[in-house]
């Protein structure tokens, strides 16, 4: 079995346009939710989201190429080169060409795609809908332009879990890498969620807050919606070292679960048995781990359930453990989520910087851990746990280790 | 000023809604009891909610949506006070 390790990162999120900007809005605080303006206020009755700020598509892809990228492959597309370029990778080498995967979890897809065919058919009753429409929504699309950009050969192709795409995504890099199938993968999550069809869909199940994301505080009144998209270099460890390359973290182990109990209320059972296979694989102990970046949605089911689900597994260890969400500042990204908050994580094991939980107004008591209310703190991470839970009880668990 | 529905046939629209979409035997329902005495899963709760915006074509605010929390009398009053709003508003 190979040792694996993060050696770059790329992000585009509602605190940065690069994985860099990103952490640092994540250590000052800084609110990426506000006003929405992808879909008009008026239509809508939770009128906020964190959407990213300041992203000119013609800045990253010539006019010709953009017909062929929906918002989500834009998203990745641009963390990706961040996260390649930071890898110091160069794919003209074929033999590692042939030896990279290439793997993006999203939830919801090209959904800025289907959205405008929709109102051309329905709205506007006309009879053909763009040319590009199939290639640009189908779910695949981002690994396939990441592959097409690079020239990546390997096994490529897209995960799909709700809310915990990102990270089964990262999950099956590490297999492939641990099981010797890829020398190299790039993996994330991305999405571009924030149209009109899908704030819709949200807003008729009644779990969007009207006022921020307020995770673990028991004033919180449920999610906020982001988008953006994250892209890791994962490689083994013999072929970082063997190009001199720069370790930001070992990816040390993940643990996925099913609840098989609700198609929505999440199950602490589910979540635990994630958490504790992630430990087991990564060959940690409750007392190795320090910080654990939460799920933690801001809904009254989800926040109240991980504390459960963090108190069974970490027992007189659970609150000692800081635990944060740091979904208070970047919204739900939803298929993305997992992969925007492993660069919380990545922070937190690099630089022993705690991104906080912000919007932290009074604890619950069902809520009764540590969760690095509204400031960062200064701690030194050994180990950390990546959460994510999703809708239909599909849970998955990264577990990684500070670079020795 | 249009004639609203009278309090009563609000009523009996509320439980027999509660009957189909919550999976309710109608003996099963007291107005002191909340949805979830009544063992109605949140997302049938969701699902009554939309289903009284329908039948009364109202927007039942978020903060009026506890349905896990309220009772079914409150959930009337709710929907009553809702309808006769928008009756005055005509």
């Amino acid at each position: 079995m190979h040792t694996v390790v993060i050696t770059g990162q790329g992000c585009v999120s509602p605190l940065g346009l690069t994985g860099k900007a990103t952490w640092e809005s994540m250590r000052e605080g800084r609110t990426g939710i506000g006003p929405m303006t992808r879909v008009p206020a008026a239509e809508v009755r939770m009128p906020i989201a964190a959407e990213i700020k300041g992203f000119v598509p013609t800045a990253y892809f010539d006019e010709k190429r953009l017909l062929l990228l929906d918002p989500v492959a834009q998203h990745a597309l641009v963390a990706a080169r961040e996260a390649v370029a930071q890898a110091g990778l160069d794919f003209s080498d074929q033999a590692l060409a042939e030896r990279t995967a290439v793997i993006v979890g999203t939830g919801a897809g090209g959904e800025a795609t289907h959205d405008e065919s929709a109102r051309r058919m329905y709205g506007e009753a006309q009879a053909r809908v763009h040319p590009f429409t199939i290639v640009r929504s189908m779910f695949s699309a981002a690994s396939s332009q990441i592959c097409l950009e690079f020239g990546l050969r390997g096994p490529a192709f897209a995960v799909s879990s709700a809310c915990a795409s990102a990270n089964h995504a990262l999950a099956q890099a590490f297999l492939l890498l641990r099981s010797g199938m890829a020398d190299v993968v790039l993996a994330g999550g991305s999405e571009a969620c924030i149209t009109r069809g899908v704030v819709k869909a949200w807003e008729a199940m009644r779990v969007l807050a009207d006022d921020t994301c307020r995770p673990f505080s028991k004033q919180r009144r449920g999610l906020v919606l982001g988008e953006g998209a994250g892209i890791f270099v994962l490689e083994t460890l013999e072929n970082a070292r063997r190009r001199g390359a720069t370790v930001l973290a070992e990816f040390a182990g993940v643990g996925m679960t099913s609840d098989a109990t609700d198609i929505v209320l999440p199950d602490a059972a589910g979540a635990a048995r994630a958490m504790r296979l992630a430990m087991s694989q990564a060959g940690l102990l409750r007392s190795d781990v320090d910080y654990i970046n939460a799920h933690g949605t801001g809904t009254q089911a989800n926040d109240a359930t991980e504390t459960r689900a963090i108190q069974a597994v970490f027992g007189n260890d659970a609150r000692r453990v800081a635990v944060s969400s740091t979904k208070s500042m970047h919204g739900h990204a939803l298929g993305a989520a997992g992969a925007l908050e492993l660069v919380a994580v990545l922070g937190a094991l690099g630089e022993g910087v705690l991104a906080p939980t912000i919007n932290f107004l009074e604890p619950d008591p069902a809520c009764e851990l540590d969760v690095v209310p509204n400031t960062a703190r200064e701690q030194p991470v050994r180990a950390a746990l990546s959460n994510s839970f999703a809708f239909g009880g599909l849970n998955a668990v990264l577990a990684l280790r500070r670079a020795s | 000023m249009t004639a609203s529905p009278a309090k009563s046939d609000i009523e009996q629209a509320v439980i027999d809604i509660i009957v189909k979409e919550g999976s309710v035997a109608r003996e099963k329902i007291t107005m002191d009891a909340t949805l979830q005495d009544l063992d109605v899963h949140s997302l049938d709760g969701v699902q009554i909610i939309f289903a009284i915006e329908d039948r009364f074509n109202i927007v039942v605010p978020e903060e009026q949506a506890q349905h896990a929390t309220g009772t079914v009398r409150q959930l009337i009053d709710g929907v009553a006070q809702l309808v006769a709003a928008k009756a005055a508003a005509a």
